[in-house]
């Protein structure tokens, strides 16, 4: 079947999924747009839920989903990644040979599918080890594997279902780095966590789950709200503030703060600041941060 | 730190078809199940203790095409054939569920009847290394010591024709035994266990049985009689028990039948649990 040429990485209307009494996925309807997206939840929010289900791995209670334009049954695998969350590694392949070998089992011919695998195993930073079994891998080095399964074939969309879990400050960094270079070569990564800073570091959009509900989906940038300057000075604030909404910024004041909206200028801001004989004695760089949004979000929602 | 100095690239190319991806799987899992030591281990006894000292015996003039000779041969090589198939396949599905690596296969474009297909023609090549290529060594030989004569051929074409199907039938019951256990316990240690089991018990609850009743029929309940009366029927020797060879046929077919039905839930049926 052929994919068809849309801007969503994957659509879901109506979907659910439950197990007995449990609403893993309850009435979700989303179009995810390609580009980096966070899928952010609390541990059992159902993001590995939805995500098993849109690939095919697990039914659906109830509703339909299409990914990549292909609608429930007619997945087309080449074009997708998956890294797993949990542990699926068999531990008596060697890394390139397992590596290789989910190449060829998604069409890669057997020397593109061994050349391939060195590239990725390269970027992904993994040197002689690459020759050992997996059975005698770290949980950092097994997170690299699972990356580099995922990449073998270049698909195009690539979910990353807790890519993080269980690995030192070092190792998380360097894995959202790779996920960071994957996403900037142009693939639309779906990146599943319940780690806020993890999406901030690496996402344009963001998707908030809790208990299956769908909370919101939008750009990380609405969702954090625009930017803002605070300052406070010594002079005249009326002058200064008409001159610094004259260089066309949106200047509020509160209290003691002055208010301005957007990115800001510090030469813009000193300049008004000279031209109404004032001095700034307090100059900060605001904005929301996700962990404040999110837990006003899934506290409401659990209300 | 080699990951800062490699970039993410592309790929383009054209893809193998899916037949050929099929291939990739198959022959992946007949090469690690031959590489496995267990498995050259379990080859060697066999070959060891049974082929090899038959070999000779296979060029002997009375033994050459005598049918009696190769139901032996399957009757000896019974208990053989049941730990080399606990050996080769009782991981064969029970692996990919336990390590999970199953997500894996099923996110790589290799459909759920693909796998299971894979799965099965992997155990039967397997098994036909220990059921079907024996005969097959030990009828050319004959043939060879007989001075490839066509008429000796033809006369006793049958005998090869007994052998290979009664061959396939201990392949195809093993291959659906296998894969029905290992998909139902996901442990292949419990499966190479509940392999030997069926064996062992079927044939002690028929020797209990008869013991009680003193009645032929119970023999149906041993896995192992059942494919004495098929073989004698193939090989056309008298049957040792009283009921007709028909029922030992359709009780190893309802046993097939059963595994089969057991891998179709497990795999197609069942939620994937990960």
């Amino acid at each position: 079947m052929k994919i068809s040429n849309n801007d969503y990485a994957f659509t879901t209307s109506g979907l659910s999924k439950s197990y007995g009494y449990i609403h893993a996925v309850n009435d979700v309807s989303i179009n995810v747009k390609k580009g980096s997206i966070g899928l952010l939840g609390p541990n059992g929010a159902g993001k590995s839920t939805l995500i098993k289900t849109v690939l095919g791995l697990i039914r659906p209670t109830d509703g339909s989903y299409t990914i990549l334009g292909i609608p429930e049954g007619g997945l087309h695998l080449d074009e997708i990644g998956y890294m797993p969350e949990h542990d699926c590694l068999p531990p008596d392949f060697t890394a390139v040979g397992f590596v290789s070998y989910m190449g060829k089992l998604c069409g890669l011919p057997a020397h593109v599918a061994m050349e391939r695998t060195h590239e990725v195993l390269d970027f992904i930073g993994m040197d002689e080890a690459r020759y050992r079994k997996i059975k005698s891998f770290s949980t950092g080095m097994k997170q690299k594997v699972k990356l580099a399964q995922a990449l073998v074939h270049d698909p195009g969309l690539l979910f990353f279902d807790e890519p993080t879990n269980g690995l030192d400050p070092d190792g998380r960094m360097e894995m959202l780095d790779l996920i960071r270079d994957v996403s900037s070569a142009g693939k639309t990564v779906i990146l599943s966590t319940h780690l806020l800073p993890d999406v901030e570091y690496v996402c344009d959009d963001v998707i908030i789950m809790n208990n299956g509900n769908l909370i919101l989906y939008d750009t990380l940038d609405r969702v954090l709200g625009k930017k803002h300057v605070v300052l406070r000075l010594k002079g005249d604030r009326k002058r200064f503030v008409e001159a610094l909404s004259s260089k066309g910024y949106q200047v509020s004041t509160d209290s003691g703060n002055i208010l301005v909206e957007g990115e800001v200028s510090s030469n813009d801001v000193f300049e008004s600041a000279i031209a109404s004989n004032a001095q700034i004695r307090y100059f900060s760089h605001h904005s929301n941060s996700l962990e404040d949004i999110f837990l006003k979000m899934v506290g409401d929602d659990n209300e | 730190m080699s990951r800062f100095m490699a970039r993410y690239s592309a790929w383009t190319g054209k893809r193998t078809s899916k037949r050929k991806r099929l291939m990739v799987f198959l022959s992946n899992g007949f090469k690690s199940t031959l590489r496995s030591k267990w498995t050259i281990l379990a080859l060697a006894i066999t070959y060891g203790l049974i082929l090899v000292p038959r070999l000779f015996m296979a060029m002997m003039p009375g033994q050459r095409f005598n049918p009696n000779f190769y139901f032996t041969l399957f009757d000896e090589m019974g208990l053989f054939i049941i730990l080399y198939s606990a050996v080769v396949g009782s991981g064969i599905i029970a692996n990919d569920w336990n390590d999970k690596s199953i997500v894996l296969y099923f996110t790589k474009g290799l459909s759920k009847a693909g796998y299971v297909a894979g799965k099965l023609m992997i155990l039967v090549a397997s098994l036909s290394l220990i059921t079907i290529l024996p005969l097959l060594i030990l009828f050319s030989l004959g043939l060879i010591s007989s001075n490839l004569t066509f008429d000796l051929l033809r006369d006793n074409i049958w005998v090869l024709a007994a052998g290979l199907s009664m061959g396939l039938y201990q392949t195809i019951f093993l291959t659906f035994l296998i894969a029905g256990l290992s998909s139902l316990l996901n442990d292949r240690r419990y499966t190479g266990v509940a392999l030997f089991s069926s064996f062992i018990l079927s044939r002690l609850v028929s020797d209990i049985l008869y013991g009680l009743n003193g009645n032929d029929m119970v023999r149906l309940a041993s896995i192992q009689d059942n494919f004495t009366m098929v073989g004698t029927y193939l090989f056309r020797l008298d049957g040792i028990y009283s009921f007709s060879r028909y029922y030992s046929f359709f009780v190893l077919l309802a046993i097939i039948l059963i595994m089969a039905s057991i891998v179709y839930y497990n795999v197609f049926i069942k939620e994937l649990r990960t």
